[in-house]
């Protein structure tokens, strides 16, 4: 029986994965069972390692012609250039304080042991989500901006591309700079609260 | 240790004299390019921070601000709360044995 869910598991993967896998309920299966996440985890590391080798803009289009010419296809398209930075970071950033974890499942399994037993050692350090926040947060800009620059009725990215189609010079790089301030003020923001939560953990 | 820490996180936070003659070297070098070429391909720094700062009090600007801000936070915290989750479940993947 179980012989026969770990072949229906491998299946779900081999066959195209996650889409299929999600499709047949395998996701639920997934998390259930550690085994299964870690060839989840396997089958979506090279999409990860490739994702940015195709740049999201160009699913914009579609994303307005699915979700109309409004705020929405500038929030998705956000979130899928982000989304992949945020989860690479915190990956990289968590396995280099947790070797095993880096080791990957394989490696974990030859040392004889499963999930790695003291709590300290599961939790994750305060660095890597504020490594990750700071990647999500220029990411999430980007795509913002651009998806504006692209095609959008309003924003800042819209008034840049208006000025530079009008040849407003001024205009146009008095827009930017407030933008570069704008992102500049968040990573400030930013990096105040990772300073304090360095401080607190030297504290502690 | 504490007083290292500190040290660094000031440091990284911007107080580095380097940054600041980083900042001189590119709005020298920006008004340069500006004035080469006369205004044409890029406004020097001058002209540039005073129209931004005529621009800033057009209620015009603050509406296509509030635009651009409103899809960015959104963005942010969705990708932020999905890519942290994803991110963290991976981890807990890599720590459990493969069969």
């Amino acid at each position: 029986m179980v012989g026969r869910r770990h072949r229906a598991d491998a299946a779900d993967i081999h066959h195209g994965g996650v889409g299929v896998g999600v499709q047949r309920g395998g996701w639920h299966r997934a998390r259930g069972r550690p085994a299964c996440r870690a060839r989840l985890r396997r089958a979506i590391d090279p999409l990860l390692a490739s994702y940015y080798s195709v740049p999201t803009f160009v699913f914009y289009p579609l994303l307005v012609a699915l979700l109309g010419l409004s705020m929405a296809p500038l929030v998705v398209l956000g979130v899928l250039s982000a989304v992949p930075a945020m989860v690479i970071s915190t990956l990289v950033r968590v396995g280099q304080h947790h070797p095993r974890a880096a080791q990957g499942g394989a490696g974990a399994a030859a040392r004889g042991g499963g999930a790695p037993s003291s709590p300290s050692c599961c939790r994750p350090p305060c660095r890597p989500c504020s490594a990750a926040f700071k990647l999500a947060l220029s990411y999430a800009l980007i795509g913002v901006i651009a998806g504006e620059f692209i095609l959008s009725g309003s924003g800042l990215g819209y008034a840049i591309s208006y000025a530079y189609q009008a040849f407003d010079n001024r205009t146009m790089y008095g827009l930017m700079l407030f933008v570069l301030l704008v992102a500049v003020l968040a990573n400030a923001v930013l990096y105040t609260w990772e300073g304090r939560l360095a401080r607190r953990r030297v504290r502690s | 240790m504490s007083a290292a820490v500190s040290r660094s996180i000031g440091r990284r936070g911007g107080n580095d004299p380097r940054y600041a003659g980083l900042l001189v070297v590119v709005l020298l070098l920006w008004q340069a390019v500006g004035s080469w070429t006369e205004g044409m391909a890029i406004t020097g720094p001058l002209t540039t921070f005073a129209y931004a700062g005529r621009l800033v009090l057009t209620a015009a600007f603050w509406g296509q601000v509030w635009a651009t801000l409103a899809a960015f936070l959104l963005a942010f915290v969705l990708s932020a709360v999905c890519g942290l989750l994803l991110g963290l479940g991976a981890r807990g993947a890599a720590a459990s044995p493969a069969t």
